[in-house]
């Protein structure tokens, strides 16, 4: 067995262990970390149900060996909002009613903190452009984009 | 079974040319994985034909956007976020630019190489049109040193590319456009956001005192690998602006692609659509030209 040792930081907490050479970050989430919040839904880049952030950005965790995250870090869905409060965007998500059988949440709320921290007020068109990797079969997108929004917003009142 | 697979990982571009050269087993070079995790998944014995991953994403000499003498030099590990993001590369390959901003969706643009993009060399790979159209070069490096390929060289047909086993994409070497170069990428996907190109086109164009100087058109998707028309380029290169029928010769553009690829199903819809993208893109080019 040629199993490789990995060391990163999930949710702001150092995580070491080892991994099959070819393991999907998604699969060592879920099933090694159990973290179940991250989805897996298409498993080829297409749904957007597994994002997570990378070192800040936006990613599919079903197309990311976890091999290469050494050093690196990872926010999952878990790793939102304080222990007794809710992100400002999971907030929002609930006030709009942007979630319905809330399978692409997770991923959805993952790729819209990424693009907060990077932007700090974006445009409706930017919302919708980091949410394209997001696929939502439930809302029409109208309550997620608006949610995104009002988040923005609230976050800029901080 | 994949036991014997090995993962190598390394911030030093000797020792990764050094595990390449090692002949006693294919090692794959892994940027951002947004190909490779997929084939995988279709085909897990796909693992067997490699005795081990090589993750790249850590090589220095692999990054980086930087303006030097009389080139921009693009590293093989950019991805189409940094691409976008560039405003060197916005300022003098908007093509490019705008064929990163159209390939795939933001999770893929922010973990996808052009490095990768390119040596993946699907007949879709969004970014080759633009590097074939800017005449960019590509510097492959091995333990033997560097060799110089021209982009439209590279590929030779759809996922295969002349690269060597023991060689790695370093960087691309794009001149710097002549002051007035316009550029314009124009794609066809089944819908806005993370769709698969069907057709592109990128032309590139300089024109002065009324007269075209320069142009460069290559299709994308269109045609195997991407290669210029260059039969339509002769009919615009000298040509009054002002006199340039772009219905006609977007016509001729249909009949370009049709001598690469011959009659196939898809003609009869792939003909005019790569028409419009060429006539989009000249009445772009007449538009910048009257406003100058």
């Amino acid at each position: 067995m040629s199993k490789v040792k990995v060391a990163f930081t999930l949710n702001d907490q150092e995580v070491s262990l080892l991994v099959q050479p070819e393991e999907r970050l998604l699969d060592t989430i879920r099933d090694r970390l159990n973290l179940t919040g991250t989805k897996e839904g298409c498993g080829v880049g297409e749904c957007g149900a597994c994002t997570v952030m990378l070192d800040g950005q936006a990613v599919n965790s079903c197309l990311v060996l976890t091999a290469q995250v050494y050093g690196r870090e990872v926010r999952t869905v878990e790793g939102l909002g304080g222990e007794e409060e809710l992100d400002k965007l999971q907030q929002a998500f609930i006030d709009h009613q942007a979630v319905q059988c809330g399978f692409c949440t997770p991923g959805m709320l993952m790729s819209a903190r990424a693009l907060l921290d990077d932007t700090g007020s974006p445009t409706r068109e930017e919302i919708k452009t980091a949410l394209d990797g997001n696929l939502c079969r439930c809302t029409g997108y109208k309550q997620i984009v608006e949610a995104v929004e009002a988040a923005a917003e609230a976050e800029e009142v901080d | 079974m994949t036991e014997d697979i090995k993962f190598f990982q390394t911030d030093n571009l000797e020792a990764a040319l050094e595990l390449l050269a090692d002949s006693s087993g294919v090692i794959k070079p892994v940027a951002g994985g947004t190909d490779l995790m997929v084939k995988i998944r279709e085909d897990r014995e796909l693992l067997q034909e490699f005795a081990g991953i090589l993750d790249i994403t850590n090589i220095s000499e692999l990054q980086g956007i930087a303006e030097e003498q009389d080139f921009v030099r693009i590293g093989a590990l950019v991805t189409h976020r940094e691409i976008i993001k560039s405003e060197l590369l916005q300022e003098k390959y908007p093509a490019l630019v705008e064929a990163a901003r159209a390939l795939g969706s933001t999770p893929i643009r922010n973990r996808g190489t052009i490095g990768g993009n390119v040596c993946n060399a699907a007949a879709c790979a969004d970014t080759l049109g633009p590097l074939v159209a800017f005449e960019a070069e590509v510097v492959l490096a091995s333990q033997a040193g560097e060799r110089v390929v021209p982009a439209g060289d590279l590929v030779e047909k759809p996922y295969q590319t002349v690269i060597r086993q023991d060689e790695l994409l370093r960087y691309f070497r794009l001149p710097l456009p002549a002051e007035g170069t316009f550029s314009s990428f124009q794609k066809i996907g089944r819908r806005q956001a993370a769709a698969i190109t069907r057709i592109s086109l990128v032309l590139v164009a300089r024109v002065s005192q009324g007269t075209v100087e320069h142009i460069r058109i290559v299709p994308g998707s269109a045609i195997p690998v991407p290669e210029p028309f260059t039969a339509l380029e002769k009919r615009i290169k000298g040509q009054k602006i002002g006199e340039i029928d772009s219905k006609e010769l977007s016509a001729l553009a249909g009949e370009e692609m049709v001598k690469i690829t011959g009659e196939r199903w898809s003609t009869p819809y792939k003909k005019p659509a790569l028409a419009t993208l060429v006539r989009r893109a000249l009445v772009e080019l007449k538009e910048v030209a009257d406003n100058e």
